[in-house]
């Protein structure tokens, strides 16, 4: 204890106190600093943006918070000081990014909706109908069948796998967990491309919604799979011991015990499954046809969906038709963000 | 109900999930060799020359795919370079840096945007991120220009690869970001601690603890970065100019090429023996796409029962 007392007290160790106003003024200034530079540099000798941001300020900001982090806590801070530099850059680099693309959709989106864009189809708009005439419609109602028809496939399906994954022992778990997995990765022009092979090319159809449909289904199965089996598994096994300790078969176990416990969780893995699809482009190129007029039927002839809608506004190339792309992409970003709404209110009801 | 009816009633429920479980299956053997069917044709007739070739013409029938093989692999690397510091950098700020509440929000935003529409994405590229890319892109050309890479003989750059790969960075980065924040969240907490006891700065933290145990999760991030990289369509097919000529590396000439956007661009058009080679392509697609998605789920398989146990 002795040896202890006898060591001198460090001046600097107390991490509980208030930091001296010197400290927080050198933080200050290094975080403040740099940023007003390279702004007057960049604007009194006319550098181009990126330029200054890349070359000026990115450099000056390291230096500087490497120089506050020395003199306020050592050599040590250097590393900490850099790391927070680089990451708050990152960080800020893409949500302006991403940012700029939420933005555009909305402000765009916005300029070009209007409560008729919803419901009214595109027969007799030309390229210089303007705004006021014409809509989406059609193409929200064909999205709308095709993706639900694609869910109606592969949702029996996919739980079906999951249930083979998680209750029974049979011999092919590993594989079929593997390739479903795998096949998450597949590309949405492969399923497109698969289904024209099976059946457009070989003149088994023309191009139709209800092959659209299949090859979304194609794509959507593997999430179904992964996400069902994962909240299966979290059903305690003792919910399932009980139900057949009290000599309820395999199959009514499943149905009346597991499936209820698990109700929220394979909603929201159906919901998963259908965000992932509903904006799928490349297949429905491959597989259907635009129109222009509504049609209500998957089976037979042209059907629109939102995607499409807006891949052929954007290679039709003028102005009002971009700007029915931009409002279209605004209804398909409003149909995700209604999806993930739905499945966080799902989720932290669970918690509660 | 006897014993006998129970049985069948299982059987049959057994019966029908196995069958889902083996159609499953099939589905993925049954694309590839379905597609390699209808693309056998063309791997008899072109032979080797179609992958290491560049010459593509329907009126002589010679199909070749280099150049796209090539763009592909420049678009998905370069949008790698973007996407992986980013997505790492982005993972760790919400995990250890941001307040509760702005992690919160983030965590909803950026899986949100995972699941942004490619199309959405596409119309962003072509409408707002081109014109600016393109003056990004003349700039490098005027100020880096005796770095080879950067050199452009046709003073402008629309459609070329940098725009693409930008755009794919863009896209992925959100995927990335998903997967390596919830390996990062699921660092034993009680590591962190420790390390920050025993006197490690943030940084020595993040380099020796959390980097170490997240290393495997964030790798099988990257590789499914990696797949809808090289399977992405509509997200570059607005903004790449397709061109049968190897662009190895000049990624800001508007040459370039994928595999993904030479289906869409030809396919509607295309006399039989084109689709048939468009078709092979579609299987060099899938096999490349499947291999890259089988290592990257491996892996994360092995890194969560790493971390279960």
């Amino acid at each position: 204890m002795t040896t202890l007392e006898l060591l001198p007290r460090p001046t600097n160790a107390a991490p509980w106190k208030v930091r001296s106003s010197s400290h927080m003024a050198k933080i200050m200034l290094a975080s403040t600093l740099p940023a007003l530079i390279a702004f007057t540099l960049g604007s009194i000798f006319q550098i181009p943006g990126p330029i200054t941001l890349l070359f000026i300020f990115l450099p000056l900001q390291f230096a500087l918070a490497g120089f506050a982090a020395i003199s306020t806590r050592g050599r040590r801070g250097l590393a900490d000081s850099s790391l927070n530099v680089g990451v708050l850059f990152a960080t800020t680099f893409i949500s302006i990014m991403l940012g700029s693309v939420l933005y555009s959709v909305i402000s765009f989106g916005l300029k070009a909706m209007s409560a008729h864009f919803v419901y009214q189809n595109n027969e007799y708009i030309t390229t210089t109908t303007s705004l006021d005439y014409g809509g989406a419609g059609h193409a929200l109602l064909g999205t709308f069948l095709i993706v639900g028809i694609a869910t109606l496939i592969s949702v029996p399906l996919g739980i079906a796998v999951a249930v083979y994954l998680t209750e029974t022992r049979g011999r092919f778990r590993g594989p079929v967990r593997f390739f479903a997995q795998s096949m998450s990765g597949l590309p949405s022009i492969v399923a497109g491309l698969f289904i024209y092979a099976v059946f457009i090319s070989s003149g088994i159809s023309r191009a139709a919604g209800w092959l659209g449909a299949l090859a979304l289904a194609l794509l959507m199965l593997p999430t179904v799979v992964r996400m069902s089996e994962e909240v299966l598994k979290l059903v305690p096994g003792d919910l399932r011991s009980a139900a057949l300790a009290l000599g309820a078969p395999q199959r009514r176990a499943f149905f009346q015990v597991i499936m209820p416990a698990a109700k929220t969780g394979l909603v929201t893995a159906v919901l998963l499954g259908i965000a992932r699809v509903v904006g799928e482009t490349a297949p429905l190129v491959l597989t259907t046809r635009i129109t222009a007029q509504t049609n209500a039927n998957p089976l037979t002839g042209d059907m629109a969906s939102l995607p499409l809608y807006i891949f052929t506004f954007l290679t039709a190339g003028f102005d009002t038709g971009r700007a029915r792309a931009w409002a279209a992409a605004f209804l398909l970003l409003a149909v995700v963000g209604l999806i993930f709404g739905t499945t966080r209110a799902l989720t932290s009801q669970k918690v509660k | 109900m006897n014993t006998r009816q129970v049985a069948k009633g299982d059987r049959a429920f057994f019966a029908i999930s196995t069958s889902a479980a083996l159609f499953t299956l099939a589905l993925v053997v049954g694309v590839v060799v379905f597609l390699g069917i209808r693309s056998w044709s063309t791997f008899t007739s072109q032979g080797t020359a179609f992958l290491t070739g560049s010459t593509w013409d329907n009126t002589t029938g010679t199909y070749q795919i280099l150049p796209m093989i090539v763009g592909t692999l420049v678009i998905a690397l370069l949008g790698l370079i973007i996407a992986v510091p980013t997505s790492v950098a982005v993972a760790y700020f919400i995990e250890y840096m941001a307040p509760p509440k702005v992690a919160k929000v983030a965590i909803s935003l950026v899986d949100l945007l995972a699941a942004l529409p490619s199309i959405v994405i596409g119309l962003w590229g072509m409408m707002v991120l081109l014109p600016q890319a393109v003056q990004w892109s003349q700039l490098l050309t005027q100020h880096l220009g005796f770095i080879p890479i950067f050199q452009n003989e046709f003073g402008n750059a629309q459609g070329a690869p940098f725009v693409a790969a930008w755009t794919i960075g863009i896209m992925i980065t959100p995927i990335i970001t998903s997967v390596s924040r919830e390996v990062m969240g699921r660092v034993d907490k009680d590591l962190i601690s420790a390390a920050s006891a025993l006197g490690g700065t943030n940084f020595s933290t993040m380099r020796r603890v959390v980097i170490p145990n997240a290393k495997s999760g964030i790798l099988g991030g990257i590789l499914l970065g990696l797949g809808r990289a090289l399977g992405e369509t509509v997200a570059i097919f607005f903004v790449l100019n397709l061109v049968f000529e190897v662009n190895l590396f000049k990624i800001l000439e508007p040459k370039g090429g994928s595999i993904a956007s030479l289906i869409v661009a030809k396919f509607s058009e295309a006399p039989e023996d084109e689709l048939s080679a468009l078709m092979a392509a579609g299987v060099l697609l899938f096999i490349v796409t499947l291999i890259v998605n089988m290592i990257a789920t491996s892996i994360v398989q092995r890194a969560e029962r790493k971390m279960a146990s």
